[in-house]
């Protein structure tokens, strides 16, 4: 028996103070904080173990619950898991502002938690993917295939086209070893393909209505 | 998008852009520093540093900026992100605004897009594209204020199974079962629910124990055996055998791990 990898998961964002030495040479990026409390330099470092992500910095230690729509191949979370994320630069940067503000923000509802957690989800991928580029871990050769053809299939969520031959194609591998590689991982193409699919159309139906709410503020503002 | 400063007329065009023809695009501007005004129909809005204007681009609309000024625009294609109709955002710095889950994504993402785009590679920016509208997708659905329709009474029942079992994923009888009993359905009713979904209902109760397992490991102290009773194993063979069976080790070889390589970090 394993773990379906990609099944959802329940994260848990901590924000913890920080770990006991920053890592060397680490700039904290000084920026344009857009509001108090949301600057991204307060941010030391990045943790990120199974569904627990810590963020470690400068304010009091809290945790959030975020929804379940948060799940990573096999491979895409060991490579994240080699070491904590970078915050002064890159995707890191990016994930970290996006996690920071969740920390004091309001109770939002299921279906909100469910959409930031498949953002997130999306930067942790996207992480994954920039860790190899940076070519600084030694990583299974099947490992980088998992990792480059998931961010080609979140690129083409939409593009009907796309299949293991396309995938494979556009990395300049056999769908053979394209396959071996997924199979590795615990999932295959197309689950992974189908998983991706349905957890972008379950959170982009936008309902019709009215826009009550929305010129209830214009109204506030204006 | 573009980031676009008055003094001197610099626009940087970051992302991707949407062909100005495309008139069914919403426009988001997140204000670096000075003011600017929008008129759009019979309104004006103004906004300040740190706030963001949403406003769809199919109706005609004018900007006035009383001063120098910097700005951040992202122009998204409205079959993207649903209709938001005529101008309708600003959040305010001072905190007159409700805080949401899609202004604060929408604001934190422009605002890292611009301090960090020179550190981001080819794939992490069409990410980040990707994050961004999902974010305006969010910001928009909002603005209905409206709970989506969409969920089928499967998903519903789905949804509020797995509710069921994050509140009761210590207690050692939660079975399928009980489960269905207490949601008032039949046992085949509740596992139908799961047909469309990416896990069944015993992997979702297995996870979210081995998951509760796994926080316990390395943030607390505790053996093993009462770990396996904490996360709802009354017998903790079954426990070590599950544990193994998800993550490759036993708990034991797990924690030392995972312990070890935080210490080793810091």
């Amino acid at each position: 028996m394993s773990a379906d990898p990609t099944a959802g998961r329940r994260v848990t964002v901590t924000f913890a103070p920080p770990p006991c030495a920053v890592t060397p040479g680490q700039r904290i990026e000084a920026g344009q904080p857009m509001e108090a409390g949301q600057s991204v330099e307060a941010v030391q470092s990045l943790t990120i173990t199974g569904a627990q992500i810590t963020v470690h910095g400068a304010f009091p230690a809290r945790s959030i619950e975020l929804g379940h729509v948060v799940w990573l191949t096999a491979a895409e979370q060991s490579v994240i898991e080699l070491d904590a994320i970078r915050t002064d630069v890159g995707i890191g940067a990016v994930l970290a502002s996006v996690l920071l503000p969740l920390g004091d923000a309001p109770v939002y509802s299921t279906t909100e938690q469910d959409r930031v957690a498949a953002i997130v989800r999306g930067l942790i991928s996207a992480a994954a993917a920039e860790r190899i580029e940076d070519g600084l871990f030694a990583v299974p050769s099947r490992q980088m295939v998992v990792v480059r053809a998931m961010q080609i299939v979140q690129s083409r969520r939409d593009d009907p086209r796309l299949s293991s031959q396309s995938i494979a194609r556009q990395l300049g591998i056999s769908v053979r070893t394209l396959q071996a590689a997924f199979r590795d991982s615990s999932t295959t193409v197309v689950r992974s393909v189908r998983a991706i699919r349905s957890e972008h159309e379950a959170l982009s139906r936008v309902p019709t209505g009215s826009l009550s709410w929305a010129d209830d503020q214009l109204r506030r503002v204006g | 998008m573009s980031r676009i400063a008055s003094v001197p007329q610099v626009v940087t065009s970051l992302l991707s852009e949407v062909p100005p023809t495309a008139a069914e695009s919403t426009q988001i501007q997140l204000v670096r520093s000075g003011s600017l005004i929008l008129q759009q129909g019979d309104r004006q809005t103004r906004f300040g540093a740190g706030e963001l204007a949403v406003y769809d681009v199919s109706e005609p609309f004018e900007f006035v900026y009383p001063t120098e000024f910097s700005t951040i625009i992202v122009q998204v294609p409205t079959a993207d992100t649903g209709r938001i109709g005529s101008a309708f955002g600003a959040s305010s710095t001072a905190g007159a605004w409700p805080r949401s889950a899609g202004h604060d994504m929408v604001r934190s993402l422009l605002a890292t897009t611009d301090a960090h785009f020179d550190s981001l590679t080819a794939n992490s920016r069409s990410a980040l594209s990707r994050a961004i509208v999902d974010a305006m997708q969010l910001l928009v659905r909002e603005a209905h204020h409206e709970e989506p329709e969409y969920a089928s009474s499967r998903t519903v029942l789905a949804r509020r199974a797995r509710s069921y079992v994050q509140r009761h994923a210590s207690d050692i009888t939660l079975s399928s079962g009980r489960v269905a009993a207490d949601l008032h359905v039949s046992v085949r009713t509740l596992h139908s629910a799961f047909e469309d979904e990416r896990e069944t209902l015993a992997q979702i109760i297995r996870s979210t124990r081995i998951e509760r397992a796994r926080s316990l490991l390395v943030t607390t102290t505790l053996s093993v055996s009462l770990v396996a009773r904490e996360v709802g194993y009354a017998d903790v063979t079954t426990f070590i055998r599950v544990f193994k069976g998800c993550e490759g080790v036993t708990p034991a070889v797990w924690r030392r791990r995972h312990t070890l390589s935080a210490s080793g970090r810091a």
